[in-house]
């Protein structure tokens, strides 16, 4: 009796998945069978009717890739730090210290991003308006930086003992030992930090609506980080609130993506993990 | 371990009193009394809105008025779908919105005239005087350089507001563009009035109660956006900010918009910088 | 102490500096000038010469290539760098920018000045593989360093543009003249009262989740399928359990009404996963012995969850949730369309009405920088938005790492 019912408390969070997919895809179906695959035009214009969202599909990608070049030799040269030299005592301040990082919330980010990064860059760079994607893949490295810290010195204090320990007994340095066999060992937890990185920053709304400058254009030519453009957070952030009718199931749509793409960087990441537990359960 | 666990099962306690305490707290105040209006929709007329909602709700203790943003769509299709008492917008109303709120009831608070700001260094160069025809061309992509009309040889940073709102939509009615290339698309005018402000070589449009500062307005075809040329007609570029409302306003309702369109209220819509209906 | 250690000392130092003063001049966009770079550049270069002939001299190994080699590629660098033209216009091919050249001087300081600390350990330790080995804890303790420094930037930032704006009006008096006046007691009340409310939502869900997955079914199907969904949820955009919030709770369950409730429900499917981590981690540090002894004796699972695994998890079970609270303290994005009004919605009165948060405010506040007179208030509110949530997070994390040592 009581395993059911904690059972049936459990079973609430595979619920809830279901059920984000069902609202959404209720709200959203009306636009799927309108436009069809013309959602994924990059043509939008209200007046028009056209919703292409393909400008914001490409703003979320392009974002998180500049995101993780920021935070990625970053975050695992500070995991490696953290996990590998850092002595116990500036350990048990710097973690802590990182989580804090985390927990900032991103409307602040957005905030200080949108008032300090992009009066800065604007004045260095020269550009015409304060928004840029420049600013915003800043943003978002540092928004993503912690989440990879913490999931990558995970990964590598998971790594077992007995095999450093063979490596530093057959002469290799500290570092030879990190680099050939802490750092191998553990790259599939790594990967998965990284991907888990990469979630937050395609999922992040506030700064980047603050900061992107919301225009659905793709950016000319395509690597052009001056620009300004739109992703589909922030798409969703900001005409949410303005809109009605078709266009609020547009929005939807632009969600379902959105959920879609992150649940499966979320499940690849899970996937990974457990291999990375599995491989060291035997041997620890 | 058996006192160790009581205590913190008190702790657990203490907790769950603190959280129900805070909610009491908050319940306490409810009054069965209050009567609430909710104006919901177009960003321009928001501070009216607010202005008069706080000033109305520190007079009446048995009312309260909330106000929320939106664009001008959003505050009709609220009025339409009856999520709000009162429905925003810098526009008119459409013919194809009447038809699903058949009694829908027009009260006009205030008259604006739509500005073409620019950025103050641009402005301080020579760019005070645009005609439509270059608004048209700058907005439609055909000018992109400020020397093109007389200004420094800078490239023109073109704001625009998103296109679900009404300043949107009126702004590209009168001036009868289809599309735009934009640069920053924002959401409310105090947005756009900040992105202008913020960079030196941009241009944009918001509502008259918006200009001023970093953003100076331009004449438009040689005529200053003043009151009185907007009154005349003079200004090409003008409409009647709206209260929509299901019906014949009544109650609480009827008593917010009666203080709006009182002298106390029209001197609040002047003093944001809007025009006030019976000038 | 042999030549060949001071010469790398020397290396290091003038090569931090230089980057150091790369780093700087970049942060406040001061200036440098060709001369200043190419003559920074020569004193390396010159060092790295010196250091690979004495080399050469004293060991006549092929090690010293690097050190000659790399002073070469240094002196290049510094001599090419007076074609770059003064500003690097980007515009012909329809980028809008234009690069200073004094951007690229003070960017080749620090990139070379790194690499030249970095490359200094070789011939300090005489080309061994420790060497090497501290070269990289340099890199590393590098990458630390700008992993903080933007944290310290923020806070330091808000903290001394905010101070002046938290006054006990400002805690205490209604939002005036759109946030010009006044203060954010109703923001401040609308949050208290929503993470609370959220709180008691999530507390049951999380744990009883937590215990089934931690005292009932440690392995097996159904235990892969919940984990794997906590795991999604977790990973899920605050925007998606915005939409979902609108699309289930305001649309479906209050009739199109934004109210306290419907953002409490929402922000409690966005804490759901946390909680359920945390409080899971928290049952699975109590050791196993202890629920032997207890089954041992005759109680049956679910006394011994009650009665000895939960009493000692229980601290860590609450940093779990005040860890989630914290973060959905500072959210925005899901109550956006959920629970909030901007103005008018006053302290709130009722669960089915609206009210107004402190991120919400902030973001209200930020569109109006620049029309108003309101960046005062936005640096304040940004301020006591940090407070309250990096509160509630120390608080927990302290509470946790005193607990966390105790089996």
């Amino acid at each position: 009796m009581v395993h059911m019912t904690f059972f049936g408390i459990a079973t609430f969070s595979v619920l809830i998945i279901f059920f984000i997919f069902i609202f959404l895809f209720i709200e959203a179906y009306p636009a799927i069978e309108m436009f069809g695959t013309d959602l994924l035009s990059s043509e939008w214009n209200v007046s028009r009717n056209k919703f292409g969202i393909f400008p914001a599909i490409y703003g979320s990608v392009f974002v998180a890739i500049g995101a993780l070049i920021v935070a990625v030799p970053l975050g695992i040269g500070a995991a490696t730090y953290l996990s590998e030299i850092a002595p116990n005592r500036v350990r048990m301040v710097l973690k802590p210290l990182i989580e804090l990082l985390a927990g900032i919330p991103s409307i602040v980010y957005g905030f200080i991003g949108a008032i300090l990064l992009g009066r800065f860059l604007y004045d260095t760079f020269g550009m015409r308006g304060v928004n840029s994607f420049l600013a915003a893949m800043l943003i978002l490295g540092m928004m993503a930086l912690p989440i990879i810290i913490s999931m990558a010195d995970d990964a590598m204090k998971a790594v077992p003992k007995d095999l450093k320990d063979a490596s530093l007994a057959l002469g290799a340095t500290k570092w030879q030992t990190t680099r050939k066999v802490t750092i191998p060992a553990a790259i599939s937890g790594i990967s998965s930090a990284v991907i888990m990185g990469m979630g937050r920053a395609i999922g992040e709304t506030m700064a980047v609506m603050l900061i992107l400058g919301s225009v659905m254009r793709t950016p000319v030519p395509f690597f052009n980080v001056f620009s300004t453009g739109n992703t589909l957070t922030a798409l969703i952030a900001i005409q949410m609130g303005e809109s009605h009718g078709i266009i609020i199931n547009v929005l939807f749509t632009a969600g379902i993506m959105l959920f879609v793409i992150v649940a499966i960087m979320s499940i690849i990441s899970d996937i990974l993990q457990t291999r990375t537990t599995e491989k060291f359960e035997g041997k620890r | 371990m058996k006192t160790k666990g009581k205590t913190r099962w008190t702790v657990l306690g203490v907790f769950c009193l603190l959280l129900i305490g805070t909610l009491f707290m908050t319940g306490c105040t409810d009054n069965d009394e209050m009567q609430e209006v909710t104006v919901t929709g177009s960003s321009t007329v928001l501070p009216i809105s607010q202005m008069c909602a706080e000033e109305f709700n520190k007079n009446n203790d048995n009312i309260r008025v909330s106000v929320s943003g939106g664009g001008s769509g959003y505050g009709i299709n609220a009025i339409i779908e009856g999520t709000a008492d009162i429905g925003q917008a810098s526009r008119d109303i459409r013919p194809s919105e009447i038809e699903k709120v058949p009694n829908v009831v027009e009260t006009t608070v205030g008259i604006d005239g739509l500005a073409i700001i620019v950025s103050k260094t641009v402005y301080d160069q020579g760019v005070t005087d645009l005609t439509r025809q270059q608004v048209i061309d700058i907005y439609s992509g055909d000018i992109t350089n400020w020397n093109e009309v007389g200004g420094p040889d800078e490239d023109i940073y073109i704001v625009e507001r998103a296109d679900t709102s009404g300043t949107y939509g009126s702004f590209m009615e009168m001036m009868e563009i289809d599309e735009t290339v934009a640069h920053s698309t924002q959401l409310e005018n105090s947005d756009v009035k900040r992105t202008v402000g913020t960079s030196d070589y941009a241009i944009g449009y918001v509502g008259m109660g918006y200009v001023g500062g970093k953003t100076p307005a331009v004449k438009l075809n040689g005529v200053e956006g003043t009151q009185a040329n907007v009154l005349s007609g003079d200004y090409p570029l003008q409409r009647g900010l709206h209260y929509y409302t299901n019906g014949e306003p009544t109650g609480a309702v009827k008593e917010f918009i009666d203080f709006v369109l009182s002298p106390r209220g029209q001197e609040i819509v002047e003093e944001i910088g809007f025009i006030p209906v019976d000038a | 102490m042999s030549l060949r250690k001071l010469i790398s000392i020397w290396l290091f130092v003038v090569s931090v500096v230089i980057a150091g003063m790369g780093f700087w001049a970049i942060a406040t966009q001061a200036q440098i000038g060709y001369w200043t770079m190419a003559g920074s550049l020569l004193i390396i270069s010159l060092t790295c010469y010196a250091s690979g002939i004495h080399h050469y001299v004293t060991k006549k190994n092929r090690k010293s290539f690097l050190m000659l080699f790399y002073g070469s590629v240094v002196l290049t660098v510094a001599a090419l760098s007076i074609y770059i033209p003064s500003v690097v216009d980007l515009r012909p091919w329809e980028i809008f920018a234009r690069i200073p050249d004094h951007f690229f001087f003070s960017m080749f300081m620090v990139v070379i000045g790194v690499l030249s600390s970095y490359l200094s350990f070789r011939p300090f330790y005489d080309y061994k593989k420790e060497g090497a080995q501290y070269g990289a804890y340099y890199l590393l303790h590098i990458s630390i360093f700008f992993t903080l420094l933007p944290l310290f930037i923020i806070i330091f930032n808000i903290i001394t543009r905010g101070m002046g704006g938290i006054t006990w009006e400002f805690l205490t008096e209604d939002i005036v003249r759109m946030g010009e006046d006044g203060g954010v007691y109703p923001a401040i009340l609308g949050t208290l009262a929503m993470i609370s409310l959220t709180a008691v939502i999530v507390l049951p869900l999380g744990v009883g989740t937590a215990i089934y997955l931690a005292e009932y079914a440690r392995k097996g199907l159904a235990v892969r399928v919940i984990r794997t969904a906590v795991n999604i949820l977790q990973g899920t955009p605050s925007i998606v359990h915005g939409l979902f919030g609108y699309a289930f709770f305001v649309l479906i369950v209050f009739n199109g009404q934004k109210s306290l409730l419907a953002g409490a429900l929402t922000l409690a499917v966005l804490t759901l996963p946390i909680v359920t981590r945390s409080a899971e981690e928290a049952l699975n540090a109590v050791p196993g012995d202890l629920r032997d002894a207890s089954l041992a004796l005759g109680a049956t699972k679910w006394q011994t969850i009650k009665k000895v695994v939960l009493p000692p998890s229980l601290p860590g079970v609450l940093t779990g949730t005040v860890l989630g609270l914290g973060r959905a303290a500072g959210e925005t994005a899901p109550i956006m369309f959920t629970a909030v009004y901007f103005s008018g919605a006053g302290t709130p009165s009722s669960l089915f009405r609206p009210i107004q948060a402190l991120p919400y405010h902030l973001l209200s506040l930020y569109r109006l920088v620049g029309y108003r007179d309101v960046e005062g208030q936005a640096w304040a509110t940004a301020l006591l938005l940090l407070i309250i949530v990096l509160g509630i997070n120390i608080t927990a994390i302290m509470v946790r790492e005193k607990y966390r040592q105790r089996f």
